[in-house]
């Protein structure tokens, strides 16, 4: 695969709805090397407009877009043999088998007849598809569906792919396949947009990320300046009663060092510390926070630290939660004794 | 031209294989001329066919009109298969390939066509077994072909074009009847325009359907002529016009979606 000299340009796009909905608003960026790039941000917020403004799927009401040198045309022939649009929604046919619908889209895709077989096996390979490719795909599970619908989207090897949830209906194993697919796909010239709200996956695989915001382009910053930009880590203890009188327990959380701040809410300790702490301070500090409930004997039922940084940073720059799973870790289970 | 050939193979084989997949409708699909022959064929036995030689049958004269009947009515099934692929999303990620939508079209119509084209010679099978007199006329079998292949190419690329309007499987049903009984009724399928008042017997004159129907009844009954070719032409040019006019269509479909 030959690397373009730029793969994508976005020059002040603008997306909007009748009604005055502004789907997507003044979008700048440029992508010049191939990269892996992940884009959070709550739903509604733009992230599946804009891969469907790159798809060419949609026109933008102001600005340009540009893709591989030439302006986003779904139409072009050759728009369409250098990218892959894979959508959330899973356009199969349920009467014909996986591997029909692989030599299907192999052939439409006008592959050279030798490297047909090849592909296929690669894929069969790469996304797992054993078992169950002679099948009528209407007898698939989710999972099954979901990895089929990916791979006719990587069977013609594109420059640029744009996936938009690709990771919704698939396991932990499957997932890992994805991700193993996409970096192959990234070292030989790709470059990949990926929509997800599994952020660690994000953090762990992204070379770049966008956060989105009200259609606005709040981040653009590659992992490796978003890991030194750490905030305060935060530790959530979730209690069985009311915590908002239990002000003798501030008092005690506060002679823990490094602790800034307590809150009392209603079922919810919030416990932030003055700076990020390591996994092995984590540990320790949990330690002695569940020993000061246990000799308050406070009941609680689960303490977990906000410890996902995009999602941190994502609520300390748009004031509201990226209310998305995969984002917390969880850290100790039960504990705590009766509250006297 | 391989590549084209292998494309072409691959989209008429799918609709082959969707349509094997479903037995059950294709057997149905027979039953209904079945029963049109079978209650037209013997309640109207002793219809009086004074236009024509006194050794044909009502059954005789019926089959050939029933034969394109199954084209006519079955010409729907490949506008409502469109509209499948167009609900499940299938249709978009096709043209989404880097192939023009023509040549998507050609290969879904002419699996169809074929299709169409086998069953109308199944019915005249089940015609044979129930005792029809058919005198194949040689000389004229590939003109009667050509006009039922015509036919059928212009039904089913209605047949896309509706659904590509109405995109739903309701909308469409309402307007295959609104276009098929009339069609059907106005038509010298079950009566010889001679004996039709009229009125009637004008409107079949132009009816491309009684234009198929007198070219089949002409080579299956052993009276046809080369001259039949100039009667089929209107159907030909039909078949182009509703041919180009759902490509259109339907590139215009892949433009807004």
């Amino acid at each position: 695969m030959s690397i373009p000299s730029s793969f994508l340009t976005l020059a002040k796009v603008s997306k909007s709805y009748p009604n005055d909905v502004n789907a997507l608003q003044g979008i700048s960026v440029h992508i010049k090397a191939p990269e892996i790039i992940g884009i959070i941000g709550r739903n509604g917020s733009g992230k599946s407009t804009l891969l469907q403004l790159l798809a060419g799927h949609t026109k933008p009401t102001e600005g340009n877009i540009t893709i591989l040198g030439q302006p986003a045309n779904r139409q072009a022939t050759t728009f369409k043999q250098k990218t892959s649009y894979i959508s959330q929604h899973m356009a199969l046919d349920g009467d014909m088998t996986g591997r029909e619908t692989l030599h299907l889209f192999t052939t439409l895709y006008k592959l050279p007849r030798h490297q047909r077989q090849t592909q296929l096996k690669h894929l069969q390979q790469a996304f797992d598809l054993f078992g169950f490719l002679d099948r009528p795909v209407k007898t698939y599970s989710g999972g099954q569906k979901q990895k089929l619908h990916l791979a006719i989207g990587m069977l013609h090897q594109p420059e640029l792919m744009l996936l938009d949830e690709p990771t919704s209906a698939l396991d932990q194993q499957a997932r890992q396949q994805l991700w193993q697919y996409l970096h192959e796909a990234h070292n030989v010239g790709a470059c990949v947009l990926i929509v997800s709200h599994d952020l660690q996956a994000v953090q762990r695989h992204c070379s770049r990320v966008w956060m989105l915001d009200k259609g606005r382009l709040i981040v653009d910053k590659s992992v490796t300046e978003l890991d030194q930009k750490k905030f305060n880590s935060i530790l959530h203890i979730y209690c069985y009663e009311n915590m908002e009188s239990c002000i003798s327990l501030i008092f005690k959380l506060q002679q823990i060092e490094e602790i800034a701040n307590v809150e009392l809410l209603k079922h919810n300790v919030q416990i932030e510390f003055n700076r990020p702490l390591s996994a092995q301070q984590k540990n320790r500090h949990m330690q002695s926070v569940i020993e000061i409930f246990n000799e308050a004997k406070v009941l609680f039922k689960q303490a977990q630290w906000d410890e996902a940084d995009l999602a941190s940073m994502y609520q300390h720059l748009t004031g509201s939660p990226l209310d998305a799973g995969g984002n917390k870790k969880q850290g100790k289970g039960r504990g705590g004794g009766k509250r006297g | 031209m391989s590549l084209y050939l292998d494309i072409f193979n691959v989209l008429f084989l799918r609709s082959w294989t969707k349509t094997l997949r479903r037995p059950v409708q294709l057997t149905f699909s027979l039953v209904q001329p079945l029963m049109w022959m079978l209650f037209f064929g013997f309640l109207f036995h002793r219809y009086n066919l004074d236009s024509l030689p006194a050794n044909i049958s009502y059954l005789d004269f019926l089959a050939p009109g029933v034969c394109v009947m199954t084209i006519l009515f079955g010409a729907s099934q490949s506008g409502i298969e469109l509209i499948r692929d167009m609900q499940s999303r299938f249709l978009m990620r096709l043209l989404d390939a880097p192939v023009h939508p023509m040549m998507i079209l050609i290969g879904k119509l002419s699996a169809d066509v074929v299709r169409l084209m086998l069953q109308a010679a199944v019915v005249l099978l089940l015609a044979l077994l129930l005792g029809a007199q058919l005198n194949i006329d040689s000389s004229t079998l590939w003109i009667m072909l050509s006009g039922m292949f015509a036919f059928a190419f212009a039904l089913c690329s209605l047949s896309c074009l509706i659904a590509l309007l109405a995109k739903s499987q309701e909308s469409m049903a309402t307007f295959v009847h609104m276009v098929n009984m009339p069609l059907f009724f106005t038509s010298t399928a079950l009566v010889p325009g001679r004996q039709m008042p009229e009125w009637l017997a004008a409107i079949s004159e132009v009816n491309p359907l009684s234009q198929v129907v007198n070219a089949n009844r002409a080579a299956l009954l052993g009276f046809g002529s080369d001259t039949m070719l100039y009667s089929l032409m209107p159907v030909m040019v039909l078949a182009v016009l509703l041919f180009a006019s759902c490509v259109f269509i339907f590139t215009r479909f892949r433009m807004e979606n």
